[in-house]
């Protein structure tokens, strides 16, 4: 899996309780590239994605949103 | 349905001569040891043998450690029963943790190690906080990996939705039909956690907790124990009740982690462990007549009878909120127990849990009794699909 360029949210959930040393809610998307697929904390964490929206990878953990079907 | 005459597991003529469970909830009077022994003696009582008559333990706990700080419990549950210098081992596959204890159970009597094989499954959890059972829980996500990220089992379920939406069109309620089918199930039941029917609004109108799932779309955390005696056919000869064939005892393994997963809306470890079970039974998805499956979240049991070949890929969210694996219904019935989402979820004892409804089942003493059951598949699902085991019954 790529560290910077773009992917495709192909899963996407906000986890409302979090495990200890999290503060829900926050919302995790499984994103894919040519690479592979990976778990990726979205930023800003309530922005509204749904599958098929593309993001932009920011490091190994990170995407952020570039387009959004749903907002 | 199927005439039975195949042979059983592995040349050996292995039968389950006796079962029994606590009733899953809350346990404040008890701990993790206590419920197991509770289970354990009445399931070595029901089989017609006594405690002596047991060559060795596997029991099956996913917490008891590290919530608990107590190791070595499978030798503290066999002092306790007065097992005498018998091997004793735990078994660890997160939340197949039962079925594996089943597992290890059947191998050691098809061997010819034991004659006589006790599994226990255990989990004590309503005395922690949901923080800290979250995190407990999140122990079967990789270290590093997943974990690092904040994903919780609500969580991993909620992805698994949200792709299972996204491919097939899978309607938010006909998810929700799977809590109404199993709640339906377990009305009245006196082991069931929850009782109470539920309607689809009532589901999708509970609190949210890991989108698309809500509250009712999650088993709950429980405490409780399952026994179950694995023995000969000769050596059962004195069971209180007819015993039950085992015909078949799988296990697979799979993904530990998302980046390894190429499609969330199936398992590899229950497609493994399943197609295995089906060729060493001897028997096909469409034979079965009762099936208790582990639907851990709604969408689960939706994925679970995908995998399990009980119904078409995509198609079975709309199949179960049509009634097919309900009481009547056109295919095996699924989860009559009320499965995990009613029973409750004490991790390690579910897959035992599955097995004693199933014996129920084929002996005709069920609390909701599929008439004429004569053949049965428990399902039992760990981690992110990282194991699963299958085993195959008859009357």
């Amino acid at each position: 899996m790529s560290a910077s360029g773009t992917a495709t949210v192909r899963a996407v959930t906000v986890i409302r309780t979090s495990p200890p040393g999290f503060q829900a809610p926050y919302t995790l998307a499984v994103v894919a590239d040519a690479h592979g697929t990976s778990l990726r904390l979205v930023d800003p964490p309530l922005t509204h994605l749904e599958p098929g929206d593309e993001v932009t990878l920011i490091g190994d953990d990170v995407a952020t949103p570039l387009t959004t079907s749903g907002s | 349905m199927v005439s039975i005459g195949m042979e059983s597991e592995g040349g050996r003529d292995l039968v389950i001569a006796g079962s029994a469970m606590t009733r899953f909830g809350r346990h404040p009077e008890a701990g993790p040891v206590e419920l197991a022994v509770q289970a354990a003696r009445e399931a070595i009582d029901s089989a017609g043998l006594s405690p002596a008559d047991v060559d060795t333990l596997y029991l099956g706990t996913f917490l008891g450690q590290s919530l608990h700080q107590q190791g070595v419990v499978a030798s503290i549950v066999a002092r306790r029963l007065g097992l005498g210098p018998v091997p004793t081992s735990v078994v660890e596959g997160a939340c197949a943790s039962g079925g594996i204890a089943l597992r290890h159970g059947v191998l050691s009597c098809r061997s010819g190690s034991a004659e006589t094989a006790l599994c226990v499954g255990v989990e004590h959890l309503t005395g922690f906080s949901t923080e800290a059972v979250t995190g407990g829980l999140a122990e079967a996500f990789e270290l590093g990996g997943d974990r690092g990220s904040g994903l919780t089992f609500p969580g991993f379920f909620g992805l698994v939705a949200s792709e299972h939406q996204a491919r097939y069109g899978t309607d938010r309620e006909e998810m929700a039909a799977v809590t109404v089918k199993n709640r339906a199930h377990a009305e009245g039941s006196p082991i069931a956690m929850f009782d109470a029917p539920v309607s689809v609004e009532q589901v999708v109108s509970s609190r949210p907790i890991a989108d698309p799932l809500c509250l009712y779309d999650c088993s709950p955390i429980s405490d409780g124990a399952a026994a179950v005696v694995v023995t000969t056919r000769a050596n059962a000869a004195g069971a209180r009740e007819r015993p039950v064939r085992i015909l078949a005892c799988e296990q697979a393994s799979g993904a530990t982690a998302i980046s390894q997963v190429a499609d969330l809306t199936t398992f590899e470890a229950t497609t493994a462990a399943a197609g295995r079970a089906f060729a060493a039974a001897g028997v096909a998805p469409e034979e079965l007549d009762v099936v208790e499956l582990h639907d851990c979240f709604s969408i689960a049991e939706i994925v679970d009878c995908e995998d399990l070949g009980l119904l078409p890929r995509g198609e079975a969210a709309a199949a179960i909120a049509d009634g097919a694996t309900s009481f009547g219904g056109s295919q095996a019935v699924v989860n009559p127990s009320g499965g995990l989402l009613s029973r409750g979820h004490p991790v390690g004892a579910t897959g035992l849990a599955q097995i004693n409804e199933l014996v129920r089942q084929l002996r005709g003493v069920a609390h909701r009794q599929v008439e004429g059951a004569e053949l049965a598949l428990a399902h039992n699902l760990g981690g992110t699909g990282a194991t699963a085991t299958v085993t195959v019954l008859a009357r």
